[in-house]
């Protein structure tokens, strides 16, 4: 069931890997969230009941429903194109995914250690989320989908959380939690406000900001 | 013997309703009663009763390729196991046959379809040649993965391995069963890669390239491809289903052809078609799929998966 969970988390993915709506986007973080609670709870049995209940907030509430739908309302609010632009094009968007899913695996097995502390195929699929995660930032045109990149980023700790320690302290994931609020709310604000400036935001116009 | 009887009578008359049943769940969205279950046989054998109309342009080959596709489905059909977990015909290293027997099929098709020297049916050869180019080397990827996975020379075998109950079977079974689900909806031509109820020639792949059959060939098409949605949906059955009792295992088989019928329906009742440059990405997913499938075995039989 884990194992099940894991590959669907790993299938979102690849869909952020090849979509190019930003809604897409939205709904892939959203899935993700939900996909984590379903993790959490998989896992509830060994941890803590104020952990759990913890984690199941953060995922379900913060991660599945307030951030997403704080993102459309940005989108909502500042018009922005659905269309995601991205620097290359999607078909390649989606190949480059799938190699870095398979270096992930690959990189899975070179570390993968016979105790049985890490949890390999949480690894695999976390390495390759951060990778994507920053792959995404690279290659997306626009200022938002930054914030979601971010997000998946953060979607991928959370796994490898999971993947290394079997749950994650308390103090980590109140710092983590924290540390996204400011990035979305930044973000959302920084989108907001530079919106009167430019009518599209594009990481090339902010090279106008310069002298 | 009673298995291949099933299994014949299961080839023979199930494409039609597996067609029909595609239907009603269209209607059942559309908020209408909906067609019987066999109207597509009934269409079948009005189209067998009626005559031809053949292009002066065309060659002997635009004759011959509806036929060649058909007994090509057939034949492929007989090689996958079916109700009883058995197939017709099994031999070692039978999928490689069975994926070439799908190519022939493709193949007369798309010549059939240059054979009348309209431009709109090159244009749709042409996509169905690409699209297919995609969806090969995957499909070879996904059951060469299975096959080493399971030590399974040929598809019964691959079925006997599906009831072991591995936990990290389930998972290299769920995406098999996507990546073929992704493969049936470009063999079969449904939406979102192609639409079969359209006759805008600029928008189509497979339904431009059967515009100048008429009559029994067309009643071979039309057979032909719901024959390949239920050989590649038994695939999916046979992948994805557990160790069963014999009493239990038919009632399962057919419960997954009607699974992925309602699903096909609904699909093609919610979606639109994708646009035509989108059609690739779509099914390069399978691509995507089944190297992720390949990775995940490489690091189970090497030892860094437990």
């Amino acid at each position: 069931m884990k194992q099940f969970v894991i590959i669907l988390f790993g299938l979102t993915m690849l869909y952020v890997g090849s979509t190019s709506r930003i809604e897409a986007y939205i709904k892939a973080l959203s899935a993700q969230g939900a996909l984590l609670f379903l993790l959490v709870l998989l896992d509830s049995a060994s941890a803590h009941l104020g952990n759990t209940l913890f984690l199941s907030f953060e995922t379900l509430i913060v991660k599945a429903v307030l951030i997403p739908a704080f993102l459309i309302k940005i989108v909502r609010k500042n018009d922005i194109n659905r269309e995601l632009e991205p620097n290359i094009p999607n078909f390649f968007s989606l190949l480059i995914t799938s190699v870095i899913f398979t270096l992930g695996f690959y990189v899975t097995y070179w570390m993968s250690d016979p105790s049985g502390a890490v949890r390999p195929f949480y690894f695999g699929v976390s390495i390759s989320t951060l990778i994507t995660g920053f792959f995404v930032i690279i290659t997306r045109k626009k200022i938002i989908t930054h914030v979601m990149g971010f997000m998946l980023i953060e979607n991928g700790i959370f796994l490898l959380a999971l993947a290394i320690a079997r749950e994650m302290p308390f103090i980590v994931a109140l710092g983590v939690l924290l540390d996204i609020f400011m990035a979305v709310y930044l973000l959302g604000l920084f989108v907001n406000k530079i919106q009167d400036a430019f009518s599209e935001i594009h990481v090339d116009t902010l090279a106008k900001l310069k002298d | 013997m009673a298995e291949i009887i099933a299994n014949i009578i299961f080839i023979i008359l199930f494409p039609f309703i597996f067609l029909g049943l595609v239907n009603r769940v269209k209607s059942f969205w559309g908020g209408r009663k909906g067609p019987p279950l066999i109207q597509p046989l009934r269409d079948f054998i009005r189209l067998l009763k009626k005559g031809e109309v053949i292009s002066a342009t065309t060659s002997f080959i635009f004759r011959i390729a509806p036929s060649i596709t058909f007994a090509s489905a057939v034949t492929a059909a007989t090689l996958v196991p079916m109700i009883g977990k058995k197939s017709l015909f099994s031999f070692n290293a039978d999928f490689i046959l069975f994926a070439y027997l799908l190519a022939i099929g493709r193949f007369f098709t798309v010549i059939g379809a240059m054979d009348t020297g309209s431009s709109f049916e090159g244009m749709g050869a042409s996509r169905e040649a690409v699209f297919s180019s995609l969806v090969e080397p995957a499909f070879f990827v996904i059951i060469g993965t299975l096959a080493f996975f399971g030590k399974a020379a040929s598809f019964e075998e691959l079925v006997e391995f599906s009831g072991s109950g591995f936990e990290i079977r389930v998972v290299v079974s769920a995406l098999g069963v996507i990546a073929l689900l992704i493969m049936l909806i470009t063999e079969g031509c449904r939406v979102p890669v192609d639409d079969p109820n359209t006759h805008l020639e600029l928008t189509m792949i497979h339904e431009v390239m059967v515009l100048d059959n008429s009559g029994p060939d067309l009643g071979l098409i039309l057979y032909s491809s719901g024959l390949k949605m239920v050989v590649i949906g038994s695939l999916i059955a046979d992948i994805a289903l557990p160790k069963l009792p014999a009493a239990a295992y038919v009632p399962a088989f057919i419960g997954v052809h009607v699974i992925i019928a309602a699903l096909i329906g609904t699909i093609e009742s919610l979606m639109a078609r994708l646009r035509m440059s989108h059609v690739p990405q779509f099914i390069f997913f399978m691509c995507s799929i089944s190297v992720i499938m390949l990775a995940v075995i490489v690091l189970f039989v090497s030892g860094g998966l437990k």
